[in-house]
């Protein structure tokens, strides 16, 4: 999208008034339509077809699978967590505490014999942990979850209706920006300390286990559950779309806009925040539902302070305003979180920390950004220099990824080199290859800009840079 | 000729039902500093009421009374009838009161479509937002209006590339989209070039006897070409009333302009 | 202003209550002319119980403390007679050749034995020390008990006192009473009341029994009410007798000043607990409220504060002699906001700079800066440390019978009071003061009238860091060091600045204090945590009523 001119808009367009033709929206450059239509069905193919066969054949091992499954669950997360962030500017740091209903919920369900909970007849077939909290019968408040409708309804139930009342509460008074974001930081810590206790008799901060292990190491139960957490995130994905097209959605943007001035209009704006922030619990919890069963454990951990916080870059680093961005970046940062603690534990703080602070100072856009960058190339019919500037970066990222999550990644990428300082791990070759990769892109654009003008300029359209209000 | 409603004896309950918006008594505190002071002011169904007055006089203010951006600390406020001293903005706006700020306000990353779509009026419940889809009447209405103010070409473009002078074009679009029965009207002219003001006058002169608007200006070429009554405030009172040519002549209201 | 000011009021009354006790703790009571005691001493060695009994009788009375390590040493089996004249056997010394060795000490001067210029050192404890007889061990221990009392120095005396009172036999009834004509000082002089009473509250004659009962309750005497109890339930039987009254009386009197002890110290505490979130808030306040930057890593530049405290205490413990150990604190008040001004300084330089006018994005890089500062330490310091607070820090100070404040929390208070009396004057008082202010308010146009915004952005932002390195030097004093301590606040220290107002420091105060006394007074009814839970309803629920903060500004000039 070109943004126009300034210098025609001082005039009215005298000329195109007097046709007074009611303008057609905006064609999709044909080009980037075949670009479009080509990513979805690679992806569509990857995700529901590919990964399947491969791991049915024994090309991708169960494990790989167990762990893109559980990842998914974070895509679901971040799906939420953009529809009230990238859309509605509600900064949420309580996310990962829905996630945690809903996965306490369903984990009642899986620690109990009837959900194939792992109990002994010493600890008269109950959870073993509630001996320890000197209870030898199931509480009451337990025996519902025996069944497995009861902790799917639950599941969904408590944390819409805990978004519901903490956000009427909040909306209603008009606590925003980054009050909101404080207040549900408050929210989320107080819930950790809480789900700490013993006295809750949800195991304290040994949270639940002992499942039924199958579901992590039986490959039908490990597929099935892939394919499940699949299809919910794009089913979740096509109906958060539909509703982001809709007129709600131009409400929830007007809302990060300027929302002052949708009270003026007659607008209730905390009802729509409401309704956004239940369906971002909702589909956290869902999330979470399904992440339990494939991690086969959930510990008050989940919900610290923290791990809300590293939900939100999820998204960040996806981009946000843009759906899919957000699953991309929750498939990017959660391969490199494990990558990184397995292969250098030491410097994954280091590494968390500086991606915080790279993806707000130098890719605010994030990889949506880059996509639209090359987007936008295609329409302007640039050279293959440009498009490839832009495709490497994307490109080594995600294949990358793409390689880690497969168990692909080829066996002389994976030595490592030994580094003069013993302050600092032993480095694999993968990541000086990529660092590599990405570094002397970023020169090659810095240089192209530089020294060959390229043709026309990039205008990043209003639509999907942040808006946020500054409260002084 | 319509009776200031400073010389109205009705009582003041009475008085407020006559009058499409009323203040009475009506007080604003800022930290000790009185913004507003007004006994009595009533604008009629239909009506075109110009407000000026100096810097710091208090019509902003005003606008933000009538609105509920700014809660009175003392009288009352009267809307058909209703008292509406202690409702919130929204159901105020809700019950038929638009407003346009005193800078454009409108909501940059929606097209100009998008904003003027969210102007009209009902649909203003969550779930009547999710499913439905705009009609081809509202449509109609829609293009029709920006058609009059020549933001036909630009329906498409996301609001934040507008110019200033589109801006406010397009906030005032969003007013009579919205068809409220009070217009707050807050500098149009602010910013504009000639060319522009006229526009925008002839787009008020067209509202006028279908809405009541109350026009806070500055610029007196264009309060002249708008040929109303006009109410002069002055460090947050009512100083004069009545035509513009009976105001220019109030030697009080040229005391307060040229100072004393 | 007026919180400060109060606050300044509570200071000099502390201060002029410690001066106070300073005067009283001069006033030296008389000690007992010593006697000579070589004879005395010698005849512990005896063979007759008697004349053991009469001769502990004859130290005890004479008050000679010096005498308690030889009556220790009796005591543990290390007192000999050796060439005529008793000694005892010190704590044993390594020898690179000869392995343990025992060096003789002097029974009446605790001096070194010294023969042939050298000192006398033995191999082992023999066999043939002086063993105590059985009948009179207990003797013995009370005429350590009794010496005790003439230690000079209160707290010693005070001790000693009670241990008396707590052992309760009428035997210390004679030194205790002998005392009790000789003290002057207040204090003292109702511990030898207590004690007496508790004495004779067990053994003394019905109507003495019945006057310590009367005099215990008189004195709010809290280590008496066990022993009323005691009588009480002895005495249940006959409740309208004029001794079950006089108890019932006395111990509803207890009771009552227990009471009001307890609600002294909780708001003590709470005022302390007050002060430690008001003195982190406050720097958050400064960076969240007149710069609009969201600080998650302020608690990292507290915990900076706290380990540069920790590391001037271990340069001064390495470089400089013991005795001056006690100053590292001094210095490292301005060590500590240093460090974390000028990390703060560096990090407003190369990140927060970039970020201005995007609230929810200086959220998130500054908790990634937060993980990076947390790691740095880890890997400087290590995870586990603990700082030793200056020996003017540790104790309490006795302020009445029953109530003891902590002197450490009572020096949170004061140093939080100083700094808001500091960052007043700063902000009102001084030129950058009045750049701040003027930059905050109205970037462009404080540009314009040429104030460099830049310089004063950063001198803000490491002002907010600065102090909550200032933050960092209080806390240890009452939690250990971690890497990670700094998070453990920052949540409710947001929870203080959100509750506050923005860009208000007098809303900060007031609810720094507020939520501080709120979460200590919760927490004796429920446990912390749930307390957490409930100051986060309340503060949710406050909200509701004033959605913009305590003192929230006014105005129209909130279009958008």
């Amino acid at each position: 999208m070109i943004s126009p001119s300034s210098d025609k808009t001082s005039q009215p367009p005298a000329a195109a008034d007097s046709d007074g033709r009611i303008p057609a929206l905006p064609r999709l450059n044909p080009r980037v339509r075949q670009l479009r239509i080509s990513a979805i069905i690679a992806v569509v193919a990857l995700f529901y077809i590919l990964i399947p066969v491969l791991n049915s054949v024994g090309a991708v091992s169960d494990l790989s699978v167990n762990i893109l499954g559980r990842y998914l669950c974070f895509a679901i997360v971040a799906l939420g967590i953009d529809l009230i962030w990238g859309y509605a500017g509600l900064l949420s740091l309580c996310q990962a505490f829905f996630f945690c209903l809903g996965g306490y919920a369903i984990g009642m369900f899986l620690s109990l014999p009837e959900g194939g909970g792992q109990v002994q007849k010493a600890y008269n077939n109950i959870p073993q942990f509630f001996f320890f909290n000197n209870q030898s019968t199931l509480p009451t408040f337990w025996k519902p979850f025996a069944s497995l409708p009861f902790a799917l309804a639950m599941g969904i139930l408590i944390p819409a209706v805990v978004a519901g009342i903490f956000g009427f509460f909040i909306f209603r008074s008009r606590v925003r920006g980054v009050y909101f974001a404080i207040i549900t930081q408050a929210l989320a810590w107080a819930a950790y300390l809480l789900f700490c206790r013993n006295e809750l008799l949800l195991g304290g901060t040994d949270g639940l286990n002992n499942f039924y292990p199958p579901l992590q190491h039986d490959h039908h139960w490990i597929l099935g559950l892939y394919f499940l957490t699949a299809a919910i995130l794009g089913l979740l994905y096509l109906a958060l779309f539909k509703l982001t097209k809709s007129r709600f959605g131009r409400i929830l943007v007007a809302i990060r806009d300027r929302e002052v001035r949708l009270h003026f209009a007659g607008y209730k704006p905390y009802a729509f925040k409401v309704f956004a922030f239940v369906i971002a619990a909702v589909i956290a919890a869902i999330g979470g539902m399904l992440y339990v069963p494939q991690n086969g454990i959930i510990t008050p951990g989940t919900m610290a302070v923290e791990s809300s916080i590293l939900m939100v870059v999820l998204v960040a680093v996806g981009g946000r305003g843009r759906l899919w961005g957000a699953i991309i970046g929750a498939l990017v940062v959660r391969y490199a979180y494990s990558i990184l603690s397995s292969d250098m534990p030491a410097m994954w703080s280091f590494f968390e920390g500086g991606l915080f602070i790279a993806v707000t100072l130098l890719f605010s856009n994030g990889l949506v950004g880059l996509w639209d960058e090359l987007e936008e190339k295609m329409r302007m019919r640039h050279g293959g220099l440009q498009l490839a500037l832009s495709v490497i970066p994307l490109a080594s990222v995600l294949g990358f990824v793409l390689c880690e999550a497969l168990g692909i990644m080829p066996k002389a990428l994976q030595q490592t080199i030994a580094t003069p300082w013993s302050v600092m791990p032993d480095i694999p070759i993968k990541f000086i290859l990529l660092a590599g990769i990405l570094i002397s892109v970023a020169l090659a654009r810095w240089l192209v800009r530089f020294i060959g003008r390229p043709r026309g300029s990039v205008v990043v359209p209003v639509s999907h840079t942040a808006v946020e209000e500054v409260h002084a | 000729m319509i009776h200031a409603p400073t010389d109205s004896s009705a009582s003041a309950a009475g008085t407020s039902t006559a009058y499409t918006v009323f203040l009475e008594d009506v007080t604003v505190d800022f930290d000790g500093f009185r913004a507003l002071d007004i006994y009595r002011f009533g604008v009629f169904r239909n009506e075109l009421r110009v407000v000026i007055g100096p810097n710091g006089a208090g019509k902003t203010t005003l606008c933000d009374v009538i609105s509920g951006k700014t809660h009175p600390s003392g009288g009352r406020v009267f809307f058909k009838g209703m008292d509406i001293t202690h409702r919130r903005d929204t159901d105020i706006a809700a019950l038929g009161v638009g407003r346009k700020f005193q800078t454009p306000t409108i909501f940059p990353s929606l097209t100009v479509y998008e904003n003027m779509d969210l102007a009209l009026p009902g649909r203003r419940r969550v779930f009547q937002n999710i499913f439905r889809h705009e009609s081809p009447e509202a449509k109609e209405k829609i293009f029709n209006i920006l058609r009059r103010v020549r933001l036909l070409d630009l329906a498409h473009c996301p609001a934040g590339t507008l110019s200033h002078g589109q801006r406010q074009w397009l906030e005032i679009s969003m007013l009579m989209a919205a068809e409220p029965e009070l217009l707050l009207v807050d500098e149009p002219a602010a910013g504009l070039t000639d060319a522009q003001t006229d526009v925008t006058a002839e787009l008020l002169l067209e509202l006028k006897g279908r809405h009541t608007i109350i026009v806070i200006e500055h610029d007196m070429e264009f309060v002249r070409r708008l040929n109303s009554r006009v109410t002069v405030l002055n460090e947050g009172k009512v100083l004069s009333d009545g035509s513009m040519e009976q105001v220019q002549r109030d030697p009080k209201v040229i005391e307060a302009y040229l100072g004393r | 202003m007026k919180i400060a000011s109060t606050l300044l009021i509570v200071c000099v009354a502390m201060v002029i209550a410690v001066l106070c006790n300073r005067g009283q703790a001069s006033a030296m009571p008389q000690v007992p002319a010593r006697v000579p005691l070589s004879q005395v001493l010698t005849d512990l060695g005896s063979d007759s119980d008697a004349q053991v009994s009469a001769a502990l009788r004859q130290i005890a009375a004479s008050g000679n403390y010096h005498l308690i390590t030889a009556l220790q040493a009796y005591q543990n089996g290390l007192l000999a007679m050796h060439g005529g004249q008793l000694v005892m056997f010190g704590s044993p010394i390594m020898d690179p050749v000869r392995g343990k060795l025992y060096p003789l000490l002097n029974a009446l001067t605790n001096r070194q034995v010294i023969a042939h210029g050298k000192p006398v050192l033995a191999d082992s404890i023999p066999d043939n020390t002086l063993a105590v007889p059985d009948s009179d061990s207990d003797q013995l221990q009370q005429t350590i008990n009794t010496l005790s009392m003439y230690i000079p120095g209160q707290s010693a005396r005070r001790q000693a006192i009670v241990a008396l009172g707590n052992a309760g036999s009428p035997a210390y009834l004679p030194p205790l009473q002998q005392q009790l004509t000789q003290h002057h000082s207040s204090r003292i002089h109702r511990l030898l009341q207590e004690s007496i009473a508790r004495i004779l509250l067990r053994h003394g004659t019905p109507a003495q029994k019945m006057q310590a009962a009367v005099l215990l309750g008189q004195i709010h005497s809290t280590r008496g009410l066990e022993l009323l109890k005691r009588s009480w339930r002895t005495l249940r039987n006959a409740p309208t007798s004029a001794m079950a009254r006089a108890v019932r009386t006395s111990i509803d009197q207890i009771k009552g000043y227990t009471k009001l002890t307890n609600l002294l110290f909780d708001s003590f505490a709470g005022l302390s607990l007050a002060s430690i979130y008001v003195l982190i808030a406050l720097g958050l306040a400064i960076i969240f409220g007149l710069m609009g930057v969201i600080n998650m890593a302020q608690g990292e530049f507290l915990t900076l504060g706290a380990f540069t405290t920790f590391a001037v205490g271990e340069i001064f413990k390495t470089y400089l002699p013991p005795s001056d150990y006690n100053w590292y604190f001094v210095c490292a008040i301005p060590a500590a906001f240093l460090v974390s001004a000028l990390a703060g300084a560096i990090c407003e330089w190369t990140i927060i700079r970039r970020l201005y006018g995007r609230p929810l994005e200086t959220l998130l890089a500054t908790f990634g800066l937060s993980l990076i500062l947390i790691e740095l330490i880890r890997v400087v310091f290590g995870n586990n440390n603990a700082m030793i607070a200056p020996s003017w820090l540790s104790g309490g100070l006795w302020i009445m019978p029953g109530l003891v404040f902590p002197k450490n929390r009572l020096f949170i208070i004061v140093f939080c009071a100083g700094c808001i009396i500091a960052v007043y004057a700063l902000i009102r008082k001084t030129k950058l003061g009045l750049l701040l202010r003027a930059t905050t308010q109205d970037r462009e146009m404080a540009a314009a009238l040429g104030v460099h915004t830049r310089m004063v952005d950063m001198l803000t932002f490491s002002l907010g860091t600065g102090l909550a390195g200032l933050a960092g030097c209080a806390v240890p004093l009452f939690s250990t060091l971690d890497p990670r301590m700094g998070q453990s606040y920052i949540v409710e220290s947001f929870l203080v600045v959100v509750t506050g107002g923005v860009g208000n420091l007098a809303g900060v105060i007031c609810a720094g204090a507020g939520l501080g006394f709120l979460e200590k007074f919760i927490e004796p009814w429920v446990q912390p945590v749930y307390g957490k839970v409930f100051v986060l309803i309340i503060v949710i629920a406050f909200l509701q009523w004033k959605p913009s903060g305590l003192f929230a500004a006014k105005g129209r000039s909130m279009d958008h």
